[in-house]
């Protein structure tokens, strides 16, 4: 285990063929033709169609389920219930509260009373209303802070409160760092409930092989989590389950409870008829049934000098988690501990709860609680930099961390820090000081203008958040082509492809010589769930470790074939040589070929474990993560004062990832990330109206279009990581995390006026306030 | 139900088929016909997953019935090059990284292809209009828009 410690950091890239190029990734040709089979594209003879059964109130006792009716409905071959359970009812990766069938009650509308499986869909949907259920209502509360008060209904009797596990962070002592502070500023901010808005809904297929393993095939974002609550429901061995993933469209956090929730039933199903079970959700039981982004509502209190130095930061959270725990603890507690921004910030006092309310539940979307975080303190040090006339730029570079300060957590930084150098190349290539002056000058006629921009640090990883291992394997075939696997998946963001480049350069080999196989949870061991940003990271270590290991063992070999010493023998170009003699040289392939001669193995499994943290929870103090990214956003946008619509002419996205193994992927991430930050400033927001959830689809969630973002720019910062990959970091969430304050801070300069709750909406940009499409119930 | 005798031509093959006159377009390519190319995302005529090119024009095969297609020429994705070989759309996709998750890249590409069949020198923002109906979640649509542009390029030096 300590091996890949020792490792020399590489010479990094240089002579290197493929990492730090923008190679073009291994399953672009097979997309572009439109041949990958997603899991919706499965099909099975002697197939049944499973249809789910929701809740009708938002919290209700569950006196009975009659399902004689639908199960003499034609067509149908299984219907199963909260009776049909084999196993465990309940699981969570934090509290084990959530349930595939509902048990005693159900608690939001997106709750599955029953399931039925039946020979076309047509027959399925019609079988399912035929089930009758008997309800008893109880009260219902949807607003966390509610929730949290003395007498409010409680989802969990047994629990005696509706909050979740508390989160906290403690720094210095924030009553000395106010008195210090010539400003204190107070504000607060909320953000809504936000749909990941994959563009392939759920979808899997549940069969049970000739072994008697249960196949389940799917959408999977996690197949070993999958695997182990399907396992527990069924009380079946994790050897009988094997979970495959399918080409993934999209799932930025989300293809994860659900789909856990998915298998159990179709394995059920599978089980109870003996036949294959898909299903696939249709737009709206998508939105119905999948978790959402956190809805956060922030008291900030923030210090600071005259001279703009950050002297204390005090914030005050509570998060909607809805009727599940899901990871909301731990969204909560990454969104305090980057909340106080990538500062010097010597006394911090922050406290951010998860509550559970009858609402949709929410977890895990790429930000992770510090897309909502960031919001409120990079408007709050835009607010300071406007009544202490500081240029918003130079505030953040005065405060900005560096290498050997104290961030706000206590974490003294120990890595090379490029905020800095991304605050200035942002400001440069957006054309900050002519236009921040520009635009601060009145401005007249209904289209203003105003620049903007915001920063961040990012913990890569898990960190405080769990245990953090993943597993690769590197397998040279006799013909000297390579096939990888790791733990991994991709969902698009082309992780095959940055550990094919890792594995290649490390063997000295082309990329086209590697073979990328998906994880299949019966194949590779568990490495977690990929989450977090961690996938370059932790599979990249884990692929690094096993192409290392078969690599030492081939140059044994080489080495005694050509006489030469171990440590003077290198691979690159596919030939192995001498490098102070080159003319001695074998090529991969012979070298592959006197291996297999020699009985010499080559495969190797890799393992990579994460370096250790020191997080206290109790005490909120410690070293939460590891290392991390540092990014910057800047925007330009126009303002119609006239219909309240904000068009955002420019973007600026800079990251220090440490080392971007394949750069094009990187602007892919950028680019990407800064898109659904814009939409999370400016268009959406899933209403829940008394637990009724009113946006179901794309015509009333708005996405945004390519005519509703910018021809986005991109900066690449390297600080390469010791113990990164060829020194990287990660860039999937940094991406998104940091843009919404830098529109709204641009927004804020074009308008004169401040947006403290999302989105900056058309009603909310012009007339300062929100109007709801839906109507309340009258009460009583 | 009473079944419905449709003819059309399907990427250059005529098709004969029956189907029940309610059925979508989407549904009769994907589930009876098998071209799995054409995907599955909203059903309402939002996400252009499902887009294929009706005699010349974009139009979402589920907001399409599938008797409406009597008599009409229909490309999917499948149909875009008559063998194996690349369209240049497909190769400026693939060199200027506009793929991520796949989902919404056959609708793209035939977007693109109708705007690029009409329009060989596209503006930027006429190619934003161009897929302004086709959603995609990964890649902000820049590195898509380059790839149009390139295109363009491509087909212009064939």
């Amino acid at each position: 285990m300590t091996e890949q410690r020792t490792l020399e950091p590489e010479k990094l890239t240089k002579g290197l063929a493929t990492v730090s190029k923008p190679v073009k990734r291994l399953d672009a040709e097979d997309k572009v033709k439109g041949k990958p089979l997603f899991a919706d594209d499965y099909d099975r003879p002697g197939i049944l169609y499973a249809k789910q059964l929701y809740s009708k109130f938002p919290h209700a006792k569950i006196i009975n389920i009659d399902i004689t009716e639908a199960q003499d409905s034609p067509g149908v071959k299984g219907v199963i219930t909260r009776d049909d359970i084999p196993g465990k009812h309940t699981y969570g990766n934090v509290i084990e509260d959530q349930r595939a069938l509902a048990d005693v009650k159900v608690r939001f509308l997106g709750d599955v009373v029953c399931v039925v499986a039946a020979k076309t869909k047509r027959q399925a949907d019609a079988a399912v209303e035929k089930v009758k259920v008997e309800y008893e209502e109880l009260p219902a509360v949807f607003d966390p802070r509610e929730a949290l008060k003395e007498g409010a209904p409680l989802l969990y009797e047994e629990r005696k409160t509706n909050a979740q596990i508390p989160q906290k962070v403690r720094h210095g002592n924030v009553e000395k760092g106010f008195k210090e502070s010539d400003l204190i500023i107070k504000k607060k901010f909320t953000t809504p409930f936000l749909e990941h808005s994959y563009i392939e809904p759920e979808s899997a297929i549940a069969f049970i092989d000739q072994q008697g393993t249960i196949r389940i095939k799917g959408s999977f974002q996690n197949p070993f989590t999958a695997r182990e609550v399907i396992a527990g429901f069924l009380s079946m061995g994790l050897d009988k389950i094997r979970v495959q993933k399918t080409v993934l469209g999209g799932t930025f956090g989300g293809k994860d409870e659900l789909m856990s929730a998915i298998g159990c039933r179709l394995a059920l199903l599978s089980l109870k008829t003996g036949c294959p079970v898909k299903t696939t959700y249709s737009r709206e039981n998508s939105f119905l049934e999948s978790h959402k982004r956190n809805p956060f509502y922030m008291d900030y209190k923030v210090g600071v000098t005259k001279d703009g130095i950050l002297k204390a930061v005090e914030s005050d959270i509570v998060v909607d988690s809805g009727v599940y725990c899901s990871m909301s603890p731990y969204i909560a507690l990454r969104g305090i501990v980057q909340g106080a921004g990538p500062y010097r910030v010597e006394n911090v006092c922050s406290d951010a709860v998860s509550v559970y309310t009858n609402n949709p539940y929410t977890g895990a979307m790429r930000g992770f609680g510090s897309p909502q975080t960031n919001v409120a303190i990079e408007s709050i040090m835009d607010i300071i930099a406007q009544k202490l006339d500081i240029d918003p730029v130079k505030l953040r570079l005065k405060n900005a961390l560096k290498k050997g300060d104290v961030a706000p957590t206590g974490q003294k930084i120990n890595h090379e820090v490029g905020l800095t150098e991304a605050l200035q190349k942002t400001a440069k290539k957006i054309g900050w000081k002519k236009k921040r002056k520009k635009y601060s000058k009145k401005q007249t006629g209904d289209y203003r203008k105003g620049v903007g921009i915001a920063c961040c640090m990012r913990g890569i990883s898990l960190g405080a958040e769990g245990v953090d291992a993943a597993a690769a394997s590197v397998s040279v075939q006799s013909d000297g082509r390579v096939i990888v696997t790791t733990g991994i998946t991709d969902h698009g963001q082309g992780s095959q492809t940055v550990m094919a480049q890792i594995a290649a350069d490390i063997l000295g080999i082309s990329i086209d010589r590697i073979t990328y196989l998906e994880p299949d949870t019966s194949l590779i061991p568990d490495s977690g769930p990929t989450v977090a940003s961690r996938s370059t990271f932790m599979g990249g270590n884990a692929t690094k470790d096993a192409a290392l290991k078969v690599k030492k063992r081939m140059i044994k070999i080489v080495a005694e074939l050509l006489e030469s010493p171990e440590e003077y023998v290198l691979v690159s170009g596919g030939r192995f040589y001498d490098r102070k003699s080159p003319d001695l040289e074998i090529s991969f392939d012979e070298a592959v070929k006197v291996c297999n001669n020699k009985a010499v193995p080559l495969f190797e499994y890799g393992w990579y474990s994460m370096p250790a943290i020191d997080w206290d929870e109790e005490k909120g103090v410690g070293e939460p993560y590891f290392t991390y990214v540092y990014s910057v956003n800047a925007a330009e946008v126009t303002v119609d004062t006239a219909t309240g619509k904000v068009k955002v002419d420019n973007f600026v996205s800079a990251h220090d990832m440490g080392r971007a193994i394949n750069p094009m992927q990187c602007y892919g991430q950028m680019f990407g990330g800064a898109a659904m930050g814009i939409g999370l400033a400016l268009y959406e927001e899933v209403e829940v109206v008394e637990g009724v959830m009113k946006d179901r689809n794309f015509d009333t969630y708005t996405l945004p279009t390519a005519c509703d973002v910018p021809d986005f720019q991109g900066i690449i910062v390297e600080r390469p990581d010791p113990e990164g990959p060829f020194g990287a970091k990660s860039l999937g969430e940094p991406a998104t995390e940091v843009v919404a304050p830098a529109v709204l801070n641009a927004v804020a300069q074009a308008i004169g006026r401040r947006i403290y709750d999302l989105p900056a909406s058309l009603e909310r940009v012009l007339l300062g306030k929100k109007l709801s499409k839906y109507k309340k119930k009258k009460k009583g | 139900m009473e079944k419905l005798k449709i003819n059309f031509k399907l990427n250059g093959k005529q098709i004969r088929v029956e189907c029940e006159p309610a059925k979508t377009l989407l549904d009769l390519i994907r589930d009876d016909l098998g071209l799995k190319g054409v995907k599955r995302g909203c059903e309402i005529g939002e996400c252009g997953a499902c887009t294929v090119i009706m005699n010349g024009e974009i139009v979402n095969s589920c907001m399409v019935l599938a008797p409406q297609v009597e008599g009409s020429d229909i490309t999917t994705i499948e149909g875009l090059t008559s063998d194996e070989s690349l369209h240049p759309i497909q190769t400026a996709f693939m060199e200027k990284g506009a793929v991520q998750c796949g989902f919404c890249i056959p609708g793209m590409i035939l977007s693109a292809k109708v705007l690029l069949d009409n329009k060989p020198s596209p503006s930027g923002s006429e190619i934003r209009t161009a897929i302004a109906g086709n959603l995609c979640r990964c890649t902000g649509y820049k590195q898509i828009v380059d790839a149009i542009k390139y295109a363009a390029q491509l087909m212009k030096n064939e």
